[in-house]
């Protein structure tokens, strides 16, 4: 982990963490700035890229900031700066944005190779992973199970609820599944998979000593559910957030060359 | 059985020759030895390089029984009375008496420890927690067999014991807080706790205290909230923190590039907390932070100097020559660049003279020249991996102006 100052952001809008529309909460994007990772985007007006940031005071809610305001108060790397450009085109014409885009982007982005050579390769191959509701029940259990060693009693209770948040993402994908082959689309799947298929891969790829510190800034950057999809099949208890300690402002995040891997990774499975 | 010195001394000096790979086995060879002693005074040689190394070494009942005292573990031959240490020469007796008269717990322990590494943090904290009290309650009252063999002198054991039983009563709360230690500890855990070992007695405090600020990512603030806690507990634990500043060094010797890149950054840290523990009434510490500073800037800036063109330039002119170099080759040189970034920024911070940046200078405006020229695709080095040495070593903006 790296021990970073992050910017004073108080001077831009804030969201609250219960958005109406998927569109609305925004897509999670792989960045490989660790103050942007996980971070997500949206179009604002006239089609302009917005990011959302979780609070860095650890106070519940997302500030957004225009793309161009971010690009100078975080300061993303080139290969952020080639996914946001690489978005561009392909949201010229639409409303909203949806997760295929941000993956079809991030594609296009890290094949410049400006992500690494490991997520170029990324860009250019797949390889067969476990679904997603698989991933989400592996990601639940390796909390459950790290939690029995954690050391600090609020973090335990920060742990429990994350996995119980995860265990509920699980199963909508399950029930989401179930119904695809009626009329569910999978768009749905997507939304709903959405960030968390990333902090999966944070958990996974994070070393071990700076657990803590992933946890916490994970239970900052977990999606919210936006009030459409709890009314999709099977979603309703996504909606249902577990009591958890409140989080302390945050300094500690992923170092770049960790976010480059979940980067990697997620293009694979994606 | 005391090894023969002149023996001793060539097997230590082999030891401090040997590269990391053949330390790894050394200690593997050396962890099976029943004779503990020989094995020991070995590794006393090489223990600076093995703690960044980390071998997994076994876990065995002399180690988890010492595990809360490793910080207050003296060579013999730098061990005095009075300084709130335990020779490592204690241990064996020590291990010895508790297998003597706790067969059963002993007997037990063996069995389920049987096969585990020390990292086993876990484990280390299950059986610990079983071990160390019990530990505690059976010290004997007169050395026991084995501390004459060992070169202790009789009238030392009392006050070894005395450590040994502060530490072990509480052994089970100060392993959780280690284990938390990265995180300050936090003071939520840190109240709760030194309440409990306050009420023991201001040398078991200090003992305690003593035995966590080398793991403390914020040594100073801990003694704070230590020391705050009732205002008797201030004097020893101002005490612990002078000691603890009197014996800290940067450690930065003998870890790999990575490691070192860690450790020089997690001292930088350490050395910017401490600067809250510096008041009028301690002069001396001021100093001996200036001093540290230096010395870890110093440190930091041989290795640059050392493993600049080894690690960076070097490898950057046979990657540039190659037709289709090897991505791992590339991302390895990028590791290697992080880690000397890494290192560099720490020099800064520890000491802002600007010199290690001039190491930078030359391979800096050599990838300058190389992203312009690059090309974009294709199987060799590309401008892609031109630019991203260069957003690792000059920054994303620097980088930005030639993407």
């Amino acid at each position: 982990m790296e021990l970073l100052e992050t910017p004073s952001l108080d001077s831009f809008a804030a969201t609250s963490g219960k958005p109406a529309r998927c569109a609305e909460r925004g897509v999670a994007a792989p960045f490989t700035t660790p103050l942007l990772f996980a971070a997500r985007l949206r179009l604002g007006p006239g089609r302009a890229v917005e990011v959302l940031v979780p609070n860095p005071s650890g106070r519940e809610g997302w500030f957004v900031l225009p793309w161009a305001a971010a690009r100078e108060a975080l300061q993303p790397s080139l290969a952020d700066q080639a996914l946001i450009e690489a978005l561009k085109p392909l949201v010229t014409e639409v409303l909203d944005l949806q997760p295929a885009q941000l993956l079809q982007a991030a594609r296009d982005a890290a094949a410049t190779g400006l992500a690494g050579r490991a997520a170029r390769r990324a860009a250019l191959s797949r390889r067969p992973t476990p679904s997603g509701s698989d991933a989400m029940r592996e990601f639940a259990h390796a909390l459950e199970t790290w939690l029995l060693t954690c050391p600090i009693e609020e973090d335990r209770r920060r742990a429990t609820a994350l996995a119980v948040r995860v265990a509920n993402v699980a199963a909508a994908v399950t029930a989401l599944k179930a119904a695809s082959a009626q009329h569910e689309t999978p768009s749905r799947l997507a939304w709903v998979m959405d960030g968390w298929a990333l902090l999966a891969l944070l958990w996974q790829f994070a070393p071990a000593e700076s657990r803590i510190a992933v946890l916490r800034r994970s239970m900052a950057l977990a999606p919210p559910a936006a009030e459409e999809m709890l009314r999709w099949s099977g979603c309703g208890d996504l909606g249902r957030m577990p009591e958890a300690p409140p989080l302390a402002p945050q300094t500690s995040f992923v170092a770049p060359v960790i976010c480059e891997t979940v980067l990697a990774e997620w293009l694979s499975a994606a | 059985m005391n090894p023969d010195p002149r023996i001793l001394r060539e097997l230590q000096h082999a030891a401090r020759q040997a590269t990391n790979g053949q330390l790894f086995r050394l200690t593997q060879t050396l962890d099976v030895l029943p004779q503990r002693a020989v094995a020991e005074a070995v590794m006393d040689a090489v223990r600076p390089r093995l703690r960044h190394l980390r071998p997994a070494r076994p876990l065995n009942l002399a180690r988890l029984l010492f595990l809360p005292l490793d910080p207050l573990l003296a060579e013999p031959r730098d061990w005095r009375p009075g300084q709130g240490l335990v020779p490592r020469s204690a241990i064996l007796p020590m291990a010895g008496h508790l297998r003597a008269v706790e067969p059963s717990l002993v007997t037990g322990l063996d069995a389920r420890i049987a096969g585990a590494k020390l990292t086993d943090e876990v484990l280390a904290a299950e059986q610990g927690a079983l071990l160390w009290p019990a530990a505690a309650k059976a010290l004997p009252r007169k050395p026991p067999a084995g501390w004459e063999e060992a070169g202790l002198p009789d009238q030392h054991f009392a006050e070894v014991a005395r450590i040994c039983a502060a530490l072990w009563r509480h052994g089970p709360a100060l392993w959780r807080l280690r284990m938390a230690a990265r995180d300050g500890p936090p003071e939520a855990s840190l109240r709760p706790a030194f309440r409990v070992i306050a009420a023991d007695g201001a040398e078991a405090m200090e003992l305690c205290l003593g035995a966590l600020l080398p793991y403390a990512a914020h040594p100073a603030r801990m003694v704070a909230v230590v020391a705050g806690l009732n205002q008797a507990l201030a004097p020893p634990a101002e005490r612990a923190l002078d000691r603890y500043l009197s014996g800290v060094s940067p450690g930065l010797e003998g870890a790999d590039l990575e490691g070192m890149a860690d450790a020089a950054a997690r001292f930088a840290r350490t050395l910017r907390d401490l600067d809250s523990a510096l008041t009028r009434d301690k002069p001396k510490r001021a100093q001996q932070l200036q001093a540290l500073r230096m010395s870890a800037a110093q440190c930091c800036n041989e290795r640059l100097e050392q493993e600049m063109a080894r690690r960076l330039t070097e490898p950057l002119a046979a990657l540039v020559a190659a037709t289709a170099p090897p991505d791992a080759a590339v991302e390895a040189l990028e590791h290697a660049a992080m880690a000397l970034r890494g290192i560099g920024d720490s020099t800064r911070r520890l000491h802002a003279s600007g010199a290690s940046e001039k190491l930078f200078a030359p391979v800096i405006a050599q990838l300058t020249a190389l992203a312009v020229r690059l090309p974009k695709a294709g199987s060799g080095f590309l401008r892609a991996d031109a630019l991203r040495l260069l957003e690792i070593l000059a920054g994303t903006s620097v980088a930005a102006r030639l993407g």
